[in-house]
């Protein structure tokens, strides 16, 4: 049964139709031909019964004056009835008196062993009826009549009988196919194309189609809710796709004016850094020449305060570079190629060692920090973050500096470690902010943006930048390159 | 009474046997029964089944349960026969009873009359003495039935068979059953004057 769930609705329909008609008149027909053969038995049982009581009338004078020729006679009217085969007188000791067959080849065998214990009575057998009356004389049994007849008149009406049950059953149920057939598409039609509708919204996403179906019960209710759903659902995405288009729309907007009063900032300060140069250098230039040409006319508290503005001018280009450089990396155009970090930073350790001979220093580099990036971009981060770490640890008598990388949660973070001055932690979101400076300019000199260009640098390779670390005790700074890293991480392992 | 019963019933059994024994059949026909009817125990019994087939006309009893009479004219070959056979018989719920005759006159009231064939001579005018009568005159005399009676017995094949006169029944106003025609031969009633 459990691939007649799975059959369609039409062929369901059908079947349902043709068994339970079928199963009618299966019973219908048994119930009628049972009915038929019983009156068919019965009405034999009862006609033969009054041939008997006939024969048993006129044969009893030939019994009383034991005249079996007349008895002969009296039998042989039987001929007319061809459902006779024998018949037979028997005498009061159980004799046989006289005999009627209607084959004559088959002699007395049909009669014999038929004779009842009882007076009357019959056996219903599958192919002869075997019936026996008593011949009554002064109430007296003086003898027997038994009559052998055919079944076979029983067995053609039968046989004719399911013949034609079968063809009506056959035609009833041809019929009634061709009505269900027909029949079935008002309540299968609908359900289909209920289904196909479905199956086409579910498939395409469109909910414009609509099913059709004009009836007015239960499947046309289903039908109209179906659609009703259906205009429902269309004009819900209708409404969220509105919305959503209204939002991007509005973001695309936002995002336009906010890269452009980015553009127009970035353009003011690098134009602001670039203009200001030009007099900042003629005031160098000058403050030199004075301090050259007129050093004897001036008093030593002159020539302090003139050093002092030349210092101060160098001070001030600086910043203005650190300006210009930070501008630089926000609009430089970032092109990946692969990059080793490890070879950037043991060259610019080794830069920073020729610059300052006289410092001990314990570097670290761990080896195989393959990455993709823009190697200009990356290699002024790491000048940064190193710079930085040598910076802090001058106080140090045994300054170690260390660049290594760490697997993270499928993710690759690269740090340089020093154990120089550090910072406090609560401090540690002013860190990457340009110009903010945690140390005092005699302390550590500095301008306080290189933490705010490798920021930016990180930032411009999808990858985040954090620190940690405790005042006297050092710093760490962790970075990613998002999937440049991974990238380097994958061609990392295949060289290895 | 104990008696009397085992008496009928052994009468009922001999009768009935007298009826079919004969009748064997071919295949059975050739020798004798053993212990075999004689002639006339038969036709004491066929002298009763003859009452049985045969209807009276109303006049012929002047009561309602009044018994039919057999009756035998001349000297009686039945003996004690007839009166074992008929005892405790009865027709139509009429008491059948023997009567014993050696004049015509006394016999006109009975309904069976078996004309002995001592009376052989005496034929005609016994038969004209019943004219009129309702009595059925049954005889073993040579050609009883075409002389006038209405049944005469004859043997064939040594078994017993019997004529009929169809018209002299007529005339005594019987009515004889189509089972007993069938059975009996029927005879012509020859040199009957007046008919």
């Amino acid at each position: 049964m459990a691939s007649f769930s799975d059959a369609s609705v039409k062929v369901k329909l059908i079947l349902v139709s043709i068994l339970s008609k079928g199963v009618a008149l299966l019973v219908a027909g048994i119930v009628i031909t049972s009915l038929d053969l019983m009156s068919l038995r019965e009405k034999l049982v009862r006609r033969m019964s009054i041939q008997a009581d006939i024969v048993s009338a006129n044969g009893l004078s030939a019994l009383l004056f034991s005249d079996p020729k007349s008895a002969e006679t009296t039998l042989a009217a039987l001929k007319a009835d061809p459902r006779i085969r024998a018949a037979g007188l028997y005498a009061a000791d159980r004799r046989l008196f006289a005999t009627y067959v209607r084959d004559p080849s088959e002699g007395t065998r049909l009669l014999e062993d038929s004779l009842g214990d009882t007076g009357e009575g019959h056996r219903l057998g599958d192919h002869r009826l075997v019936l026996w009356r008593s011949v009554l004389f002064d109430g007296k049994t003086i003898g027997c009549v038994v009559i052998v007849s055919d079944l076979s008149e029983i067995t053609a009406t039968m046989t004719r009988d399911v013949v034609i049950f079968a063809s009506v059953l056959l035609g009833a149920l041809l019929i009634a196919v061709t009505i269900s057939w027909r029949l079935q598409r008002t309540i299968s039609q609908p359900i289909l194309d209920l289904a196909g509708v479905a199956r086409r919204v579910s498939q395409e996403k469109d909910y414009s189609v609509r099913a059709t179906g004009e009836s007015r019960g239960e499947i046309g209710s289903l039908v109209t809710a179906f659609n009703e759903m259906l205009e429902e659902i269309r004009q819900q995405e209708t409404e969220l796709r509105a919305a959503r288009d209204k939002l991007e729309q509005r973001v695309a907007e936002r995002t336009t004016q906010l890269q452009a009063a980015n553009r127009e900032l970035e353009a003011f300060s690098y134009s602001v850094s670039h203009d200001l140069r030009a007099p900042l250098r003629s005031i160098e230039g000058f403050s030199r020449a004075l301090a050259e040409d007129c050093a004897e006319g001036l008093s030593e508290s002159g020539k302090d305060s003139l050093k002092r503005i030349i210092g101060s001018t160098v001070r001030m280009g600086q910043l203005i570079d650190g300006l210009l450089n930070l501008s630089r990396v926000t609009r430089a155009e970032v092109r990946g190629r692969s990059v080793d970090l490890s070879a950037l930073a043991g060259e610019i350790v080794a830069e920073l060692r020729n610059g300052e001979e006289g410092r001990q220093v314990e570097c670290v580099i761990a080896r195989g920090a393959v990455v993709q990036g823009d190697p200009a971009l990356l290699r002024a981060a790491l000048q940064n973050l190193i710079g930085n770490a040598w910076k802090f640890t001058r106080k140090r008598a045994s300054a170690r500096i260390e660049f290594g990388y760490a697997e993270e949660s499928d993710e690759r973070t690269y740090f340089v470690r020093d154990n120089g001055a550090g910072f406090e932690m609560s401090y540690s979101d002013k860190l990457f902010g340009a110009f903010q400076r945690l140390h005092g300019q005699e302390e550590f000199p500095g301008i306080g943006i290189g933490l705010a260009t490798v920021q930016r640098i990180v930032t411009r390779h999808d990858g985040r930048v954090w620190a940690i670390g405790a005042p006297g005790e050092g710093a760490t700074v962790y970075f990613t390159l998002g999937k440049g890293g991974a990238n380097g991480r994958q061609e990392d392992r295949a060289a290895g | 009474m104990v008696r009397d019963a085992r008496s009928r019933a052994g009468t009922l059994l001999l009768c009935l046997a007298a009826a079919f024994i004969p009748a064997g059949g071919p295949a059975r026909g050739g020798q004798p029964a053993p212990g075999a009817l004689s002639e006339y125990q038969i036709k004491a019994a066929y002298l009763y089944y003859f009452s049985t087939f045969v209807d009276w006309p109303p006049e012929a009893f002047s009561r309602g349960r009044e018994p039919l009479v057999v009756g035998v004219l001349g000297v009686d070959p039945f003996g004690a026969i007839l009166d074992d056979t008929l005892r405790g018989k009865a027709v139509n719920d009429r008491p059948l009873i023997v009567r014993r005759f050696q004049n015509i006159k006394d016999a006109r009231d009975s309904h069976v009359l078996f004309i002995s064939s001592s009376e052989r001579d005496r034929l005609p005018s016994i038969l004209k003495a019943l004219e009129g009568a309702a009595v059925l005159t049954v005889g073993d005399i040579d050609r009883f039935a075409s002389r006038g009676g209405q049944i005469a017995f004859r043997m064939e094949d040594k078994k017993v068979r019997f004529d009929i006169n169809v018209a002299a029944v007529e005339r005594a106003r019987l009515r004889i059953s189509a089972q007993l025609m069938k059975l009996g031969r029927i005879v012509e009633e020859a040199g009957r004057q007046g008919g």
